[in-house]
C-alpha cells in the first residue's frame, strides 16, 4: 500500500489515471495523508465545488492488514459547508479492499466540464473510468444494485446519492457494508458534494486476486493482534455494551444527565427518551429478529459489532442499525420517539446520501421555523423527500442547519464554522464544548474521541478536577484522536486502551511490526500533532480567526433545563486550545 | 428529584400490592420499568455507597468494577462515599459506556473536569431515615440486578403499571405462573381491566421461578 492513485477528472481529452510513489507522503495514512496532500496542495482560499478542490480517499495505516478494527476509510478535502479542511470517515468494506490493492489513497483533482457523470472501476489490473448517464440521479441503494448486476456481488462501492450530485453541503459519501449495502457514510462536511462537483457518481472495487497486506514481521504482529483482540474483546465497553445495545446506549444515560439536546436545543430532557434508547431499540431488533439484527458488524474484520440491521414490523429490511447520533438528530432533537420512523429516516438519508447528524440538526431547525411541528414523524419524513427531490425547498434543508437557519430567520442554530453540532449539549459537558468551538472540523464530537490522551500522556499530567483544564484536555483529545483516525482504527477501541495499557501496547507493536518501525506513544502524539497543525494552518490560509472558534451566542445565554447552565469557558480558553 | 407517588397521604386505603410469580426468562421485560424508574424503600439521608450495598444488596467490588456511572439526581457522582441521598431522589446506575461522554461521565473520570457543571459535590450532612429512592438501572444492570430488586418489591405509578402491563401483557400470559392482588389470586386476562390509582404508588413485587 504505497501508491498514490491520481486521477485527473478534468484532464483535456476526457479523465487521466496517474499512479505515483507516495514521496513526502510516505509512511502516512488515513487522516494525516488526506489532511496532509489537502494542506499542501489544495488552494485554501478556493472554491470547495471548483476544480482545484482535491478529494482525497485514504485506507488506514493498519487497513488491509489482518488487524481487528482496522476498517475506517478517511475522506479528506476543503469542505463545501465549513470552508475549512474536512475529514470524514467511514467504515464498511472499501477501506480494506483498496489498501490490498495497493493504494495508499485515491485523489480526485480537477472538474470535467463536459456534463457527464463518470464511475471509476478499480481491480489488480488498472483503472477504467467510464461515462455513465443511466446513473444519474439515482439513491445510492438502486446505484449499488444496478452495480452488482454490472460487476457482481464481491464489489465495494463508493457512491453518492442524489445529494452529491445536486452539490447540497450536507451530501454524504457512501461506502457499501459486508451485504454490499449503502449503510456506511462518510458524513460530515460536504464531502459528498465534493465528489459531486468532480462528477463521479461511484467507485467500484473489486480486491479479487489480491491478498491481505503482510507485515515486515509476521510472528510479532501477530501476537500483538492477539493480544489487541483479547483486550477489545474483554472490555465491557467493547465485549459487551457496544455488541448488546450499540452506540444508542448512551441515550439514557446522556438524558439522564441533562445533556441530551431536544427540540432543537432547547431542553436537556426528552421526555419520550426510554421509547427510542438503546436498551428499547435493542429488544425490538431481537423481537422481530432477521440475519444480523441486534449485533452486526459494520466490516470484515469487525470484532466490537455496535451494529445491526433494523426491520420492519414485517420483517423487512429498512436500513442498517441506527446510531446514537441519527436516533437523536431525527429523534429525541425533533420530539420524536418512534424508531420505526426513525429508522425509516435514516434510510432516505442514506439512499439520498446526506449526513445524518446534519439533516436531524436541519430538520430540528425547520421544526423551529414552523415548517413542522416537533413531534411530526411524518412531517419530519416530507422535508427530507423535498432534499432527495431537490425542490427549492428541498435545497435550502439539504445545505444544512446553518444556511435553513438564515433562510427562516431562526436564531437557535446549532451550529460551529457551519456544521451542525452532535448528539450533546455543550452547556451540560462543556469540555465538549470546547472541542466544537475550537475543532478544524466545525462543531464535531468525534474530533475529541479518542479517550487515549491520559494513556498516551499527551500534554503530560493534567489534573483531572481542574475546572480550568477543559481547554487542555480538549486539546489532548483532539491530539490523540488525530492519531487513531491515522491508522484506520475504529475509534471505538479507545476504550479498551484506555483502561489496558497492555491494549494500548499492542496497537503499537502492530505498527511496528507491520512497517518495521520503532514508534512509541511519543512517536504517536507528534502524528496527532502535525496532523492538527497541518489542519489549523490550511484553515488559517482559508480565512479562519479565532473567532470561528466560538459556539453559537444562545448556549451563554439561554440557560438549559434541568441543570439550567450556560456555557462559560471564556474565549480565552478557547483561544488557548491550539497553544501548544 | 423523584415524582412524589408515595407521599399521597390524602389516601386512605392501603396501596395496592401485586405480586407475580413468573419464570425467569421473563426477566427482560421488565427492564422496561426500569429505564422509567422505580420507587424503592430505603434508608435515606445515608450515602450513595450505603444506598448501592446495604438497600440493594451490592458487594463493593460489584460497584467499584460494575457500576461505572452513578447519577444522584441527574448529576454525576464520582465519590459514592461523600454523595448523599435524600428522601425522594432519583439515582440512575450505568455499566460502562462508550463515547467520549460515557468516558467523561464516568465516577472518577480523568475526564470529570469537562463535565464540572454537572458533577454532584459530596456532602457530610448524614441523618439516616427511613424514605423512598426512585431508582433507575440502564444497559447491562437491570440484567444483573434487576431480578433481585423486583424479587424485593418496588413501588411505580399506577398508571405506569398499567402501561406495562398492557404493552407486556402477551408475555405475561405466556411465562406468569400466578398473580395476586392484596394476597388474592387474580385471572391473568383481567389484570388489565383492573383499576389501578392512576398518580398513587402500587406495590409491585415479581418472583421468579
Amino acid at each position: 500500500m504505497d501508491q498514490l492513485l491520481r486521477i485527473d477528472m478534468g484532464a483535456q481529452g476526457g479523465p487521466k489515471v496517474t499512479v505515483t510513489e507516495p514521496g513526502e507522503y510516505e509512511g502516512l495514512g488515513g487522516r494525516a495523508l488526506t489532511s496532509a496532500i489537502i494542506s499542501k496542495e489544495v488552494p485554501p482560499l478556493c472554491h470547495p465545488l471548483g476544480a482545484d478542490n482535491k478529494l482525497v480517499i485514504a485506507p488506514g495505516l493498519l487497513s488491509g492488514t489482518a488487524a481487528a478494527m482496522s476498517g475506517r476509510l478517511s475522506i479528506g478535502c476543503k469542505s463545501p459547508l465549513t470552508g475549512g479542511i474536512k475529514e470524514a470517515n467511514a467504515g464498511g468494506q472499501p477501506s480494506q479492499m483498496i489498501a490490498r490493492l495497493g493504494y495508499a489513497a485515491i485523489v480526485l483533482e480537477g472538474k470535467p466540464e463536459d456534463g457527464s457523470l463518470y464511475k471509476i472501476f478499480i481491480n489488480k489490473d488498472g483503472v477504467k473510468i467510464i461515462p455513465d448517464g443511466s446513473l444519474k440521479m439515482l439513491g445510492n441503494y438502486d446505484l449499488v444494485d444496478k452495480l452488482k448486476g454490472e460487476y457482481g456481488d464481491k464489489i465495494g462501492v463508493i457512491s453518492i446519492g442524489p445529494a452529491g450530485e445536486m452539490k447540497m453541503s450536507a451530501a454524504s459519501i457512501a461506502c457499501t457494508d459486508m451485504e454490499v449495502r449503502p449503510t456506511r457514510h462518510a458524513g460530515r462536511g460536504g464531502v459528498g458534494a465534493v465528489m459531486g462537483a468532480k462528477a463521479v457518481k461511484a467507485i467500484i472495487i473489486d480486491d479479487a486476486g489480491m491478498k491481505m497486506r503482510s507485515p515486515k514481521d509476521s510472528k510479532a504482529f501477530q501476537e500483538a493482534n492477539k493480544k489487541w483482540v483479547e483486550g477489545i474483546r474483554k472490555h465491557p465497553v467493547t465485549g459487551q455494551g457496544l455488541p448488546t445495545y450499540g452506540t444508542n446506549i448512551l441515550t439514557n444515560v446522556i438524558n439522564e444527565a441533562g445533556g441530551y439536546p431536544t427540540h432543537n436545543f432547547m431542553w436537556g430532557r426528552f421526555e419520550g427518551c426510554t421509547k427510542i434508547s438503546g436498551e428499547t431499540q435493542a429488544e425490538l431488533e431481537n423481537a422481530r429478529g432477521g440475519e444480523g439484527s441486534a449485533t452486526h458488524g459494520c466490516h470484515r474484520g469487525c470484532i466490537i459489532r455496535c451494529s445491526g440491521t433494523f426491520y420492519d414490523k414485517d420483517g423487512q429490511y429498512i436500513t442498517k442499525q441506527p446510531e446514537y447520533e441519527t436516533v437523536w438528530s431525527h429523534g429525541g432533537n425533533c420530539g420524536i420517539d418512534d424508531l420505526d420512523a426513525i429508522a425509516m429516516l435514516d434510510r432516505l438519508d442514506d439512499d439520498f446520501g446526506l449526513d445524518t447528524i446534519e439533516m436531524g440538526a436541519t430538520v430540528g431547525v425547520a421544526m423551529e421555523a414552523g415548517l413542522a411541528k416537533f413531534g411530526d414523524t411524518q412531517g419530519a419524513i416530507n422535508l427530507v423527500k423535498e432534499v432527495g427531490k431537490g425542490t427549492p425547498l428541498g435545497r435550502i434543508l439539504g445545505n444544512g442547519a446553518a444556511v435553513t437557519g438564515k433562510v427562516f430567520g431562526i436564531e437557535r442554530v446549532p451550529v460551529v464554522k457551519g456544521q451542525a453540532m452532535p448528539a450533546y449539549d455543550p452547556r451540560t459537558v462543556q469540555g465538549i464544548g470546547v472541542t466544537y468551538a475550537t475543532s478544524t472540523m466545525g462543531a464535531d464530537h468525534t474530533a475529541g474521541y479518542a479517550v487515549t490522551a491520559n494513556i498516551l500522556g499527551v500534554g503530560g499530567k493534567v489534573d483531572p478536577l481542574k475546572p480550568e483544564g477543559q481547554a487542555e484536555l480538549s486539546r489532548n483529545l483532539q491530539i490523540a484522536t488525530a492519531a487513531v483516525d491515522s491508522t484506520g482504527m475504529c475509534l471505538f477501541v479507545a476504550f479498551a486502551v484506555l483502561d489496558q495499557p497492555e491494549t494500548f501496547q499492542s496497537l503499537i507493536d502492530m505498527i511496528n511490526s507491520f512497517y518495521g518501525l520503532k514508534l512509541t506513544a511519543d512517536d504517536v502524539t507528534a502524528l496527532g500533532k502535525s496532523v492538527l497543525k497541518n489542519e489549523k494552518d490550511f484553515n488559517l490560509r482559508a480565512g479562519f480567526t479565532s473567532k470561528h472558534d466560538r459556539l453559537p451566542e444562545f448556549f451563554k445565554k439561554e440557560p438549559l433545563p434541568p441543570h439550567d447552565i450556560v456555557f462559560n469557558v471564556s474565549d480565552k480558553d478557547l483561544d488557548s486550545v491550539f497553544n501548544w | 428529584m423523584a415524582p412524589d407517588i408515595a407521599k399521597d397521604h390524602t389516601r386512605t386505603a392501603p396501596e395496592p400490592h401485586l405480586v407475580l410469580h413468573t419464570n425467569s426468562d421473563l426477566a427482560i421485560i421488565f427492564h422496561d420499568l426500569f429505564q422509567e424508574g422505580v420507587l424503592v424503600d430505603a434508608k435515606v439521608g445515608t450515602t450513595v455507597q450505603t444506598f448501592l450495598c446495604e438497600v440493594l444488596g451490592l458487594t463493593p467490588q460489584y460497584v467499584e468494577e460494575r457500576i461505572q456511572t452513578i447519577f444522584l439526581n441527574g448529576k454525576a457522582v464520582d465519590d459514592p462515599l461523600s454523595a448523599v441521598i435524600a428522601d425522594h431522589a432519583a439515582i440512575a446506575l450505568s455499566a460502562a459506556m462508550p463515547g467520549l461522554l460515557g468516558a467523561t461521565l464516568r465516577k472518577g473520570s480523568y475526564y470529570a473536569a469537562m463535565r464540572g457543571e454537572i458533577s454532584h459535590e459530596g456532602e457530610n450532612n448524614l441523618h439516616p431515615h427511613e424514605g423512598k429512592v426512585l431508582l433507575k438501572l440502564f444497559n447491562l444492570i437491570p440484567g444483573e440486578i434487576g431480578s433481585f430488586i423486583l424479587g424485593r418489591g418496588v413501588w411505580l405509578k399506577g398508571d405506569s403499571l398499567k402501561k406495562f402491563l398492557e404493552k407486556r401483557l402477551l408475555r405475561l400470559l405466556e411465562g406468569c405462573l400466578r398473580a395476586d392482588i392484596d394476597g388474592k389470586s387474580v385471572d391473568l386476562k383481567k389484570l388489565l381491566q383492573q383499576e389501578w390509582p392512576a398518580d398513587a404508588a402500587v406495590f409491585l413485587r415479581v418472583c421468579f421461578l
